[in-house]
């Protein structure tokens, strides 16, 4: 081989490593971007493991194999790297002749051959494959909750979550809900929680407030019946002690009326109530003649149950499930005060039984409720009275959000000034000039409600 | 490997160097006459030696005349002198039929010849001759011969045509077809003389006649010049470069420039590549090798593309010639067709 031959096998390698080079940093650009976007895809959507998806190296060494042979392809002939040669190194053609002619004297006067500089301007290359390294490292290290998108965005609702299971857990507990109903109540939350997404989170919220009504419609309905309860108990208490700071001031009949009237509402109180009938003292006997101990055990019996139900109405309250309202009016209905209540029996024990006195007593002077008759027609169904939940468009919701005010009316209120009386509130459909009843349309699980308000004694 | 080479055919220093010193001697006396014209002697030169014909394009006065009878005296040939007129017809050139009384008393249709038979014309002003003249010299310069009356009589050989034109006054003008531009090796600017020049020339020379050439060229000498000149050796490589050199005149190439798509209309013909690799070969001999390099070719490719590239309107409102077309192809195209890319470049050492 003469020595053109090895000058020129040399720059082709050189050459030839170049262009592997290049050829190999830009591929390996164009895969890493490729594997690091796959990487990113396949671990959001199916949750992959980094791991797993390191068999992408795989395509690179596969790659880099492509670009070699693609760069060996690209390596000039050696005719033209010898025209190269000739041209930088001022042969004058004589170089590029020497492949096909021989010589002769000219070898002599041809300028020694030398290979010329290879100047590769490939920042930008590794720039790139730099940045696609660092793209697949990120790509694989990024921890999984960062890329998962599997998954809607979850909506933290667990603080609401857990005040109605504590809600829940209280109905339970002091036995409002029945058992069966309470696990339906937790499974809707739990279903809850699972499906609670903030693409949609106005009905995660519908969802949790209907859940919240429903417990606060059974807290109510229990704090009702508590707050009745209080109230039978505190009369009874009151009598109770009014027979024993005063009964000694009460005449034989009024005191055997009252002793007679205490037991009845002793009785029915402990069939209302299982706690108070296990703290009643054995009232054998003529129930018209208690002693003074059965009296105090009795009044001990009837303010421990009311502590109890006021400890339920607290506990409710806690859970959020009644406002403290019907609290404070629990401590007031069971509130007891007896001091010349004597006085008062013998003053109205003619016109009213002790019952009633007792029950006046009680509640002070009132308007009370109508004597009329209440009639109640077949059941109603929730149709066309239940307020019916619909979520509002999103589109709706964002004008909404948009709207402005445009106003504000400063002017007198107008004064009716008619004649004729005011058919709102409770007259309304009423008819004027008497003899006509008010129908209302209510509920099912409101009858219960209206009607031991107005059958109270 | 050798033994597939032909050793035979590649001149050899003892056999070129006396081409060379004539070659270098004809420039030296050219240079000794007129003064201030290396370069374009050199060109004209070269021109010469690739028997090609030339088109000499400069303003009155600046030695263009001068040069085709210095040119003549030198080289020892004929030399005729036409001055192009819009009156001239085709048969003040080529010749033509004379009636004439024969010894014997008969009359016979003799030929005259014309002008254009001899060894160097020079067509002055050829741009102020009708068409139908102009045309009188395609045969001739192309076949070397003219046919006339069916009857073609051989140019003596060598035989050049170098006309001359003035690029102003070009009112009553007519411009030489683009088939008859072809027919040119070169189109030659011949320029001004600069200041150091023209000082020369008023000192030295009296009433600014020339001097008389000291020394001619024998028709063996020159015979000997066209002999070497057949064997100066182009390799593949630049016979491959002047290839996509013409090529890429033309707008739709695939290696042309962003100038070339936008200004040139007509592309170069076959005909110049062909020039290319004569002037080129004639270069090759001027700088005293036997090979043709890649800077012949781009010493000669000017002069042997300008006037052959058709420009468009385009490129005369924006002040483009030729010559800055040309000079962005050869800054553009990689002699050596390597298909390097582009961030990959290669230096000498």
């Amino acid at each position: 081989m003469n020595t053109d031959n090895k000058t020129i096998r040399r720059f082709r390698i050189k050459m030839a490593a170049l262009l592997i080079l290049k050829n190999i940093l830009a591929f390996a650009t164009v895969w890493g971007l490729l594997w690091g976007t796959v990487v990113i895809v396949l671990r959001a959507t199916i949750g992959m493991p980094p791991l797993a998806l390191l068999t992408g190296a795989i395509g690179l060494i596969v790659g880099i194999g492509c670009a070699v042979a693609l760069a060996l392809r690209h390596i000039p002939t050696r005719t033209a790297l010898r025209a190269s040669l000739d041209k930088h190194s001022g042969a004058g053609g004589l170089m590029m002749a020497a492949e096909t002619v021989e010589l002769g004297n000219w070898r002599r006067q041809m300028p020694l051959i030398k290979p010329p500089r290879l100047r590769w301007r490939g920042g930008a290359y590794w720039g790139r494959f730099l940045g696609a390294v660092l793209f697949v490292c990120i790509s694989l290290l990024i921890p999984q909750r960062f890329v998962e998108i599997s998954k809607a965005q979850p909506l933290d609702i667990r603080e609401e979550v857990n005040e109605l299971a504590d809600g829940i857990d209280v109905l339970k507990e002091e036995e409002i809900i029945e058992l069966a109903e309470a696990k339906i109540l937790e499974d809707k939350l739990a279903q809850l929680q699972a499906e609670a997404s903030g693409e949609d989170p106005v009905k995660t919220w519908e969802s949790l407030d209907h859940l919240a009504d429903t417990l606060s419609q059974e807290a109510a309905d229990a704090a009702q019946d508590a707050l009745s309860e209080t109230e039978r108990l505190t009369e009874a208490e009151t009598l109770s002690e009014g027979l024993i700071n005063e009964g000694s001031e009460m005449d034989a009949k009024l005191l055997m009326e009252s002793m007679a009237a205490l037991s009845g509402l002793v009785q029915e109180a402990a069939q209302e109530n299982e706690l108070f009938a296990a703290q009643l003292p054995d009232l054998a006997g003529d129930g018209d003649s208690l002693t003074l101990d059965q009296l105090k055990e009795i009044s001990a019996a009837l303010r421990l149950t009311k502590s109890d139900i006021y400890d339920r109405l607290v506990k409710l309250r806690e859970v959020n499930l009644i406002d403290l309202e019907t609290l404070k009016a629990c401590e007031k209905l069971g509130q007891c005060n007896s001091d010349g209540l004597a006085a008062f029996l013998a003053e109205n024990a003619d016109s009213k039984s002790v019952v009633e006195c007792i029950s006046g007593w009680c509640r002070g002077i009132g308007r009370g409720p109508g004597h009329a008759p209440m009639t109640w027609s077949e059941d109603t169904t929730e149709e066309g009275a239940k307020f019916k939940a619909e979520a509002l468009p999103l589109s709706d919701i964002a004008s909404l959000e948009d709207s402005e005010i445009v106003g504000l009316s400063i002017g007198t209120p107008s004064v009716n000034t008619s004649s004729e009386p005011s058919q709102l509130g409770g007259l309304s459909g009423a008819t004027t000039g008497g003899g006509s009843s008010f129908n209302q349309t209510v509920l099912p699980r409101h009858k219960r409600a209206v009607k031991r308000y107005f059958e109270r004694p | 490997m050798s033994e597939n080479k032909q050793s035979e055919n590649l001149l050899q220093p003892e056999e070129l160097s006396p081409a060379v010193e004539l070659t270098e001697k004809v420039l030296a006396e050219l240079d000794r006459v007129l003064l201030g014209r290396s370069a374009l002697h050199r060109m004209v030169l070269i021109g010469i030696l690739s028997q090609g014909h030339i088109l000499l394009e400069g303003v009155p006065g600046v030695g263009k005349t001068a040069l085709v009878k210095a040119l003549g005296q030198l080289l020892n040939l004929d030399f005729n002198r036409v001055q192009f007129t819009p009156d001239l017809m085709p048969g003040d050139i080529v010749g033509t039929h004379i009636l004439q009384q024969t010894p014997d008393g008969h009359r016979e249709m003799s030929f005259q010849a014309g002008p254009v038979f001899t060894n160097i014309l020079l067509a002055d002003e050829i741009n102020r001759a009708s068409p139908k003249t102009q045309s009188a010299l395609l045969e001739a310069m192309q076949e070397r011969s003219v046919t006339l009356l069916g009857n073609t009589r051989a140019l003596p050989s060598p035989f050049f045509v170098l006309a001359s034109q003035n690029p102003i006054e070009l009112e009553g003008t007519y411009p030489l077809p683009e088939a008859q531009l072809d027919r040119f090796l070169f189109k030659l600017i011949v320029p001004h003389a600069d200041v150091d020049v023209l000082d020369d020339i008023i000192s030295t020379r009296r009433r600014g006649e020339p001097p008389v050439p000291t020394w001619s060229m024998s028709a063996g000498q020159l015979n000997q010049l066209f002999d070497v000149m057949d064997r100066i050796f182009l390799p593949k490589p630049v016979s491959r470069y002047i290839s996509r050199l013409t090529a890429a005149t033309h707008p739709n190439a695939s290696e042309t420039t962003e100038d070339v798509k936008k200004y040139v209309t007509y592309a170069a013909s076959p005909r110049a590549a062909i020039a290319m690799a004569e002037a080129s070969r004639a270069s090759a001999l001027l700088a005293g090798r036997p090979t043709v390099g890649f800077e012949d070719v781009k010493a000669v490719a000017s002069a042997v593309l300008n006037h052959r590239v058709i420009l468009n309107y385009q490129a005369r409102f924006d002040s483009v010639d030729t010559f800055t077309i040309v000079d962005s192809l050869l800054a553009t195209l990689d002699e050596t067709d390597l298909n390097l890319p582009d961030d990959l470049e290669i230096r000498s050492a």
